[in-house]
C-alpha cells in the first residue's frame, strides 16, 4: 500500500516535472516563431515591389534578389505567389510562376515530397499543384509506389488532371479506391476546358459519381458546345444523370428546343419537373404558359414555388401571374402566386 | 430689355460690369459639376469697310435677335465696344457653341433682316471653352476681342476658336481600398498610384476593414471618391460600407468597384441594385482593372 | 466483529472508488494519446489551400445559419455581424426571435433596417406559430421569424422549416464565429459526399475578449479565475471526449454553440425534441438512432480547426444553473435512449459511447464524490483509512490536474491561442487547483441536477417551459 502511494507520488511528479518542462518548450517555440514571423515581414517588405515588377513588368527573367535562400524566405515566396494567382488573372502570372518553382523551387518540394511526415507531403503537393510544377511531375507519379492515404491520392489526381488529362482519366479508372462527388468535381475542374472532348468519349468508363461531376462541372463552365453531350444525357436510362444533365443545360443558359424537353413536364419524378420548370423561364412565356400552369398547379411544393419564381423572372411574367389568379382554383398554387407577386422577384 | 426678359423667358441680358459676378457663378460650378460653359465673343462689322457700323437702332434690333436665340439658362452680355456682345452658353462645350453660332448665323443672314442691301454685314465669333474656375471675365472678354482683331474671314461669318481656357485643372480624386489581406492591399495600392493620369492626383488610402472606414472621417470631404473594396470584410462588410456610403447625402461623387470571389449572380444583382458601380471577380486582370478606374475617371467629364 | 465488518466494507468502498478512478484514468489517457497521434498528423499542414478552394460556390453547399435567440440584446449583433462577414460563398442568416422580452427584436430591426415581408412556410416540423417574418434591407440573406415562445428546440425548429438551403447551422445568439469556420466545419460534409449528416465545432471562452462588431482582435486569456477553470474544462472535454469519440463515429455530444446538420436527416429524425433540456445532445443521439435503425452508412463527426467563441458564466449562481441543466440534459438523453445501451443493433454507439456516457459522465459525479466524502472522513478516522484517501488524494491529483495540463499543452502546442503573456503558466497553475475548490463544486452542481432529473421524471406533465439561454444574464 504505501509503496504504491510513493510510487503514484512519484510519478505524477515525474509527469508534472514533465509538463513543466513541456509548457517551457512550447512557450519558447512561440517565442522563436514569434521572430521569425517578424523576420518574414521584413524580408516581405524589402520584396514586395520587386516581385511587383516581375509580375507587372514585361521582364522574364527574375532578378537574384528575389530568389528566396532559405525555408522561411520559401514561406514567404509562396505567400506572395498565391496570393497573386489567386487575386489576379493576368496573362503571364502563371507562366512566370511555373518558371520561376521550376526553376528555383523544386528541390526543395522534391525534398519535401520524400518527408516520412504525412503533413509535410502534402504541403509538397499542394504547392506542385499550386504553381504547376511540371519538372515534379516524374517524382509525383514516383510516390505512387509507396502506401498513400486518400488525401495524397486525391492531390496527386489534381496534379494529373492539369499536365496529362489522358493519363488521368485511364488512373482514374482504375483507381480501386473512388472518391466522393465533391472531390471528383474538384479533379474535373482542374482539366483544361479544350481536353473536355476527352472527357466525353471516356465517360462511360468512369465511376458513376464522375459522371455525375463532370455534368455538373459542364453547366458551370457555360461552354455552349457542350450542349449536344447533355442532352444526349438527358436520355439516359439513369433519373439522377437526367436531372442533373437537365440542371447543367439550364445553367449553360443557352437557347432550348421545347419540343425536346416537353416530356418532362409529365415526368413522375418532382425533381425533373422543377427543372423543366426552371428551363421554360428561358423561353417566352407566350409558348410555355400552357405547360407552367400545369406545373403552378404541381403536387409538389417545390415545383410550385420554383415555377412561380419562374414566371415572375420572365417578360410579361407577372401578367400572366395576375391572369392565374383570376383563373386558377387551386388554393396552394394561389397561396405561391401571391407570395411571388407581393414580394417581385428576386 | 428686362421685360422682355421676364415676358419670353428666356435668358438675362447683362451689361459688361453686371456680367462679371455672374460669370464668376457659372465659371464656380464648372468643376464641381464637371460640365464645361462656352463664352462667344460676337462682333459684327461691315463686310466691305470691315469697320463698325454705327447705327444705334440696329444694335438693338441685333440684340434683341440674339436673345431669342439663347435659352433661358444662357447670357447675352452686351459690351461696352459697340456691336459686340458675349454669349455666355452654360453647360455647353465649344461644339455646341458652334452649332449654335451656326444657326445664328443662318437666320441672321437668310433673312436679311438687319442686314439690309446698303450696309452688307458680317460677323465675326470666337468660340471659348472653359473647364477650370479660375477665368475672370474681362480676361476673357480681352482674350476675344484680341482674336477678332487678326481676324479676317473671307466668307460672311467667321468663327475663331481659343483653346486657351480649356485646360481642366488637376482634381484630387480620393480612393480607398478596403481590404484585408494586406499584400493585395499594397500591390493595389501600387498600380493605382502608378497610374498615368493628366487630370487628376489620386490621394490612396488603404484600411483593414470596414469600420476602420466608416469610423474614418476620410469619406466626409467633398472630393470624388473611389471605393475599392471586398465584399466580405471583417467588422462591417461590404454590403454595409456600401449601403453606409449610397445613404450619404450628396453620394453620386462615390464610384464603388466591388471585389468578390464568390460568383452567386444572386448576391451580384442584388448588390449592384443597392449601388455598386462595377463587380470584379477575382481573380481579375490588373490592367483591365486599371482601365476602368481610368474610363470611371474619364467620365467624369461628360 | 462488526467492527471488522465496518472496516471490511469502507476498504472495500474505497477499493471500489480506487479501481473506478484508475479505469476512467485509463481511458482518458487512451483519448488523449488517441488525440495526440490525430493533431500531430495535421501538424504543420497547409489548410489554406484547402479552404480557398471551398470557397469557390462550385464545390461548397449553401447553408442556413439558424440563431436562435430569447432576450439575447447583449450580444445579438455581434453575432449577425460575425455571422455577415464569414467567408462562406452562399449563406442565409434566420435569427429566431424565440417571444423575447428584452428589445433584441427591436436592436435587430434597427441595425439591420429590417421590413416585414409575407413569405410562405413549409411547416415541415411543428411549432409554436410564428407571428410574423422580416427580412433585412442592407442584406438580402438576413431573416428575423418573430414567433412566440416556445423553448430553444422550437425556435430551431421554426428556424429549420423557414431556412431554404439544405444544411443548417445553429449557432447560439451570444456566439462569434472566427471568418473561415463555417468552410472548416462543412468540409467534412461535402468531402465525404454527404455520408456526414452533422458536424460540430470546436468552442471556445471569448469572454472579456477584445470583440468588436463580429470579430475577434486578438483572443487572450480571460482574467477572471471561474472563467479560467471553464477555458480548462472546455480544452479537456475537447481533447479527451470530442476528437476519439468522433474518429469511430461515436460523437454523442456536438455543441450546441456552434453545429451543421444535413436538413433533410434532422428532419427525418423528428427535428429538435421540446421538453428534452439538452437538445443538443438529444438531436445528435436521434440521428444515431435513425441511421442505425434504418441500416444507413451515414456518419456525425467532429472537426478541430473551425472556432466558435463564446460567453462563459462568471457568476457562480448562472454557472451553477447551467450545470445543473447540463446534467439533467444528458441524463435524460441517456435515460430515453437506454435501449441503446450494449444493444450490438447500434454499433459503436451503443456498445461504446453509450457506456462511456454512462460510465463516465452519469456515474462519475456519484462516485467522484464519493470519493471526496471518504477523503474527509477518512482524515478524520485516521488510521488505514489515512492511506486509503491519501491514494485516493492522489488518483484526483492525477485524474484532474495532470489530464487537465496535458490538454492546455496539446493544444497549446497546436494552437497559439493561450500564448501570450504567461497565459500558459496561468492555465497550468490553474489547472493545479481545479482538485480543491472547483470540481467539488461542479460535482455538487452535477448532484443537484440528479436530483432535478428524478423530481422531474415524476412531475413530467407540469414541466414549465424554459427559456432558451440563462447566459444573457451574465454579461
Amino acid at each position: 500500500m504505501e509503496i504504491s502511494i510513493k510510487m503514484l507520488i512519484a510519478s505524477i511528479a515525474i509527469i508534472m516535472m514533465i509538463q513543466v518542462c513541456l509548457g517551457v518548450y512550447i512557450s519558447m517555440k512561440y517565442k522563436k516563431k514569434l521572430r521569425k514571423t517578424n523576420r518574414q515581414e521584413t524580408y516581405m517588405e524589402s520584396v514586395q515591389q520587386g516581385w511587383y515588377d516581375f509580375f507587372f513588368g514585361e521582364h522574364r527573367e527574375v532578378p537574384d534578389v528575389l530568389i528566396p535562400t532559405n525555408k522561411e524566405e520559401i514561406q514567404v515566396v509562396e505567400y506572395i505567389f498565391l496570393t497573386y494567382l489567386n487575386k489576379f488573372s493576368n496573362e503571364g502570372i502563371r507562366e512566370k510562376v511555373q518558371h520561376f518553382a521550376n526553376a528555383y523551387l523544386h528541390a526543395h518540394y522534391a525534398k519535401q515530397l520524400k518527408s516520412v511526415k504525412w503533413s509535410i507531403r502534402m504541403n509538397a503537393l499542394f504547392r506542385i499543384f499550386d504553381f504547376h510544377i511540371d519538372r515534379l511531375k516524374d517524382e509525383c507519379v514516383k510516390l505512387e509506389n509507396k502506401k498513400l492515404s486518400t488525401e495524397e491520392w486525391f492531390q496527386l489526381f489534381k496534379i494529373y488532371a492539369i499536365f496529362d488529362v489522358s493519363g488521368f482519366l485511364s488512373k482514374l479508372a482504375n483507381y480501386p479506391n473512388s472518391f466522393s462527388e465533391h472531390e471528383y468535381r474538384k479533379l474535373i475542374n482542374n482539366v483544361p476546358l479544350d481536353s473536355f472532348v476527352i472527357l466525353f468519349t471516356h465517360f462511360k468508363e468512369l465511376p458513376r459519381a464522375c459522371q455525375l461531376s463532370i455534368i455538373d462541372i459542364v453547366g458551370l463552365k457555360r461552354h455552349s458546345d457542350h450542349v449536344p453531350f447533355l442532352e444526349e444525357q438527358i436520355q439516359s436510362e439513369d433519373s439522377e444523370i437526367r436531372i442533373r444533365s437537365l440542371k447543367a443545360v439550364y445553367e449553360i443558359g443557352w437557347m432550348i428546343d421545347l419540343e425536346t424537353y416537353k416530356p418532362f413536364v409529365q415526368s413522375p419524378i418532382w425533381e425533373e419537373r422543377l427543372m423543366v420548370s426552371k428551363l421554360f423561364s428561358r423561353l417566352p412565356i407566350e409558348q410555355t404558359y400552357p405547360y407552367m400552369k400545369k406545373l403552378l398547379e404541381d403536387e409538389s411544393w417545390w415545383v410550385r414555388s420554383e415555377t412561380a419564381h419562374s414566371i415572375a423572372r420572365v417578360k410579361n411574367g407577372e401578367d400572366k401571374l395576375l391572369e392565374f389568379l383570376q383563373t386558377s382554383n387551386d388554393s396552394y398554387a394561389l397561396e405561391m402566386v401571391q407570395e411571388i407577386l407581393q414580394k417581385g422577384y428576386e | 430689355m428686362m421685360d422682355s426678359s421676364i415676358q419670353q423667358n428666356k435668358g438675362l441680358v447683362l451689361t459688361e460690369k453686371e456680367a462679371a459676378s455672374f460669370f464668376d457663378f457659372l465659371t464656380a460650378n464648372v468643376v464641381r459639376s464637371k460640365i464645361s460653359i462656352t463664352a462667344i465673343v460676337v462682333s459684327i462689322r461691315n463686310s466691305s469697310t470691315m469697320r463698325e457700323i454705327r447705327d444705334t437702332k440696329k444694335e438693338m434690333e441685333i440684340e434683341a435677335f440674339l436673345h431669342k436665340e439663347i435659352r433661358q439658362t444662357d447670357l447675352l452680355v452686351n459690351l461696352n465696344h459697340p456691336f459686340q456682345w458675349c454669349i455666355v452658353l452654360a453647360h455647353s462645350k465649344e461644339e455646341e457653341a458652334g452649332a449654335f453660332l451656326n444657326r445664328v448665323c443662318d437666320k441672321m443672314m437668310n433673312n436679311n433682316a438687319f442686314c439690309s442691301n446698303e450696309e452688307d454685314c458680317k460677323l465675326f465669333a470666337c468660340v471659348m471653352e472653359m473647364r477650370n474656375s479660375d477665368v475672370q471675365f474681362q480676361d476673357v472678354i480681352t482674350k476675344g476681342q484680341q482674336v477678332l482683331q487678326g481676324s479676317t474671314g473671307e466668307g460672311q461669318w467667321n468663327i475663331e476658336y481659343v483653346e486657351d481656357y480649356k485646360r481642366i485643372e488637376v482634381e484630387e480624386v480620393k480612393v480607398s481600398i478596403i481590404e484585408e489581406n494586406q499584400l493585395f492591399c499594397n500591390i493595389l495600392h501600387t498600380s493605382l498610384a502608378n497610374m498615368n493620369l493628366d487630370r487628376f492626383r489620386l490621394n490612396i488610402q488603404t484600411f483593414q476593414d470596414g469600420y476602420a472606414f466608416i469610423q474614418s472621417d476620410w469619406h466626409s470631404s467633398s472630393h470624388v471618391h473611389i471605393i475599392v473594396m471586398n465584399d466580405i470584410l471583417p467588422r462591417k462588410n461590404g454590403l454595409e460600407v456600401l449601403h453606409m456610403i449610397r445613404s450619404l447625402p450628396n453620394n453620386q461623387r462615390f464610384y464603388i468597384f466591388m471585389m468578390t470571389k464568390r460568383k452567386t449572380e444572386e448576391d451580384m444583382i442584388y448588390a449592384y441594385d443597392h449601388g455598386v458601380d462595377r463587380y470584379i471577380v477575382q481573380p481579375f486582370n490588373i490592367r483591365l482593372f486599371e482601365s476602368q478606374i481610368k474610363r470611371t475617371l474619364e467620365r467624369l467629364w461628360t | 466483529m462488526i467492527e471488522s465488518l465496518l472496516t471490511f466494507f469502507s476498504l472495500l468502498f474505497g477499493s471500489f472508488i480506487i479501481l473506478y478512478m484508475l479505469v476512467v484514468i485509463f481511458i482518458y489517457s487512451v483519448m488523449l494519446i488517441i488525440s495526440f497521434f490525430n493533431i500531430r498528423k495535421r501538424y504543420q499542414l497547409d489548410q489554406e489551400g484547402i479552404d480557398e478552394e471551398n470557397l469557390d460556390a462550385t464545390y461548397m453547399k449553401p447553408i442556413s445559419i439558424i440563431v436562435p435567440a430569447y432576450n439575447e440584446e447583449v450580444g445579438i449583433l455581434d453575432t449577425i455581424y460575425s455571422l455577415m462577414s464569414l467567408r462562406f460563398p452562399q449563406t442565409e442568416v434566420i435569427v429566431v426571435n424565440d417571444g423575447s422580452k428584452d428589445g433584441t427584436q427591436d436592436k435587430l430591426i434597427q441595425a439591420f433596417q429590417m421590413k416585414k415581408v409575407k413569405k410562405v412556410v413549409k411547416k415541415v416540423l411543428d411549432t409554436e406559430p410564428i407571428i410574423a417574418i422580416y427580412q433585412s434591407s442592407l442584406n438580402q440573406n438576413v431573416w428575423l421569424v418573430e414567433k412566440e415562445n416556445g423553448g430553444k428546440a422550437d425556435a430551431l425548429n421554426a428556424g429549420i422549416n423557414v431556412a431554404k438551403y439544405p444544411f443548417f447551422c445553429s449557432i447560439d445568439g451570444d456566439s462569434i464565429l472566427n471568418e473561415k469556420s463555417l468552410l472548416q466545419v462543412m468540409n467534412p460534409i461535402v468531402t465525404s459526399n454527404e455520408e456526414v449528416i452533422a458536424v460540430g465545432g470546436n468552442v471556445r471562452i471569448a469572454n472579456e475578449n477584445n470583440v468588436q462588431l463580429g470579430s475577434i482582435s486578438s483572443p487572450k486569456l480571460p482574467r477572471h479565475y471561474l472563467v479560467v477553470m471553464q477555458v480548462i474544462e472546455y480544452l479537456r472535454a475537447f481533447m479527451i471526449g470530442r476528437i476519439s469519440l468522433s474518429k469511430f463515429n461515436m460523437v454523442l455530444i456536438i455543441s450546441g454553440a456552434f453545429s451543421v446538420f444535413s436538413k433533410k436527416w434532422v428532419i427525418d429524425a423528428g427535428g429538435y425534441s421540446k421538453n428534452m433540456i439538452g437538445e443538443d445532445m438529444e438531436l445528435v443521439v436521434k440521428l444515431h438512432r435513425y441511421v442505425k435503425e434504418h441500416k444507413l452508412k451515414k456518419r456525425i463527426e467532429f472537426v478541430a480547426d473551425p472556432v466558435c467563441w463564446t460567453e462563459a458564466p462568471q457568476t457562480l449562481s448562472v454557472l451553477r444553473r447551467q450545470r445543473r441543466r447540463w446534467q439533467q440534459g444528458l441524463l435524460e438523453s441517456l435515460w430515453k435512449h437506454k435501449r441503446m445501451t450494449l444493444n450490438p443493433k447500434y454499433g459503436a454507439v451503443g456498445m461504446v459511447s453509450f457506456p462511456y456516457f454512462w460510465f463516465v459522465e452519469a456515474i462519475g459525479p456519484l462516485v467522484e464524490f464519493g470519493g471526496y466524502v471518504y477523503i474527509v472522513v477518512a482524515f478524520f478516522l485516521g488510521d488505514i483509512y489515512l492511506e486509503f484517501a491519501f491514494l485516493l488524494l492522489c488518483l484526483f491529483v492525477l485524474y484532474g490536474s495532470v489530464i487537465s495540463i496535458a490538454s492546455v499543452l496539446l493544444d497549446a502546442w497546436n494552437n497559439d491561442v493561450y500564448l501570450r503573456n504567461k497565459d500558459l503558466a496561468r492555465l497550468m497553475v490553474m489547472s493545479l487547483t481545479e482538485v480543491v475548490w472547483y470540481k467539488p463544486l461542479t460535482l455538487i452542481w452535477k448532484l443537484e441536477g440528479y436530483l432535478a432529473f428524478i423530481l422531474r421524471r415524476k412531475e413530467w406533465g407540469t414541466m414549465k417551459r424554459t427559456g432558451l439561454s440563462e447566459k444573457g444574464s451574465s454579461s
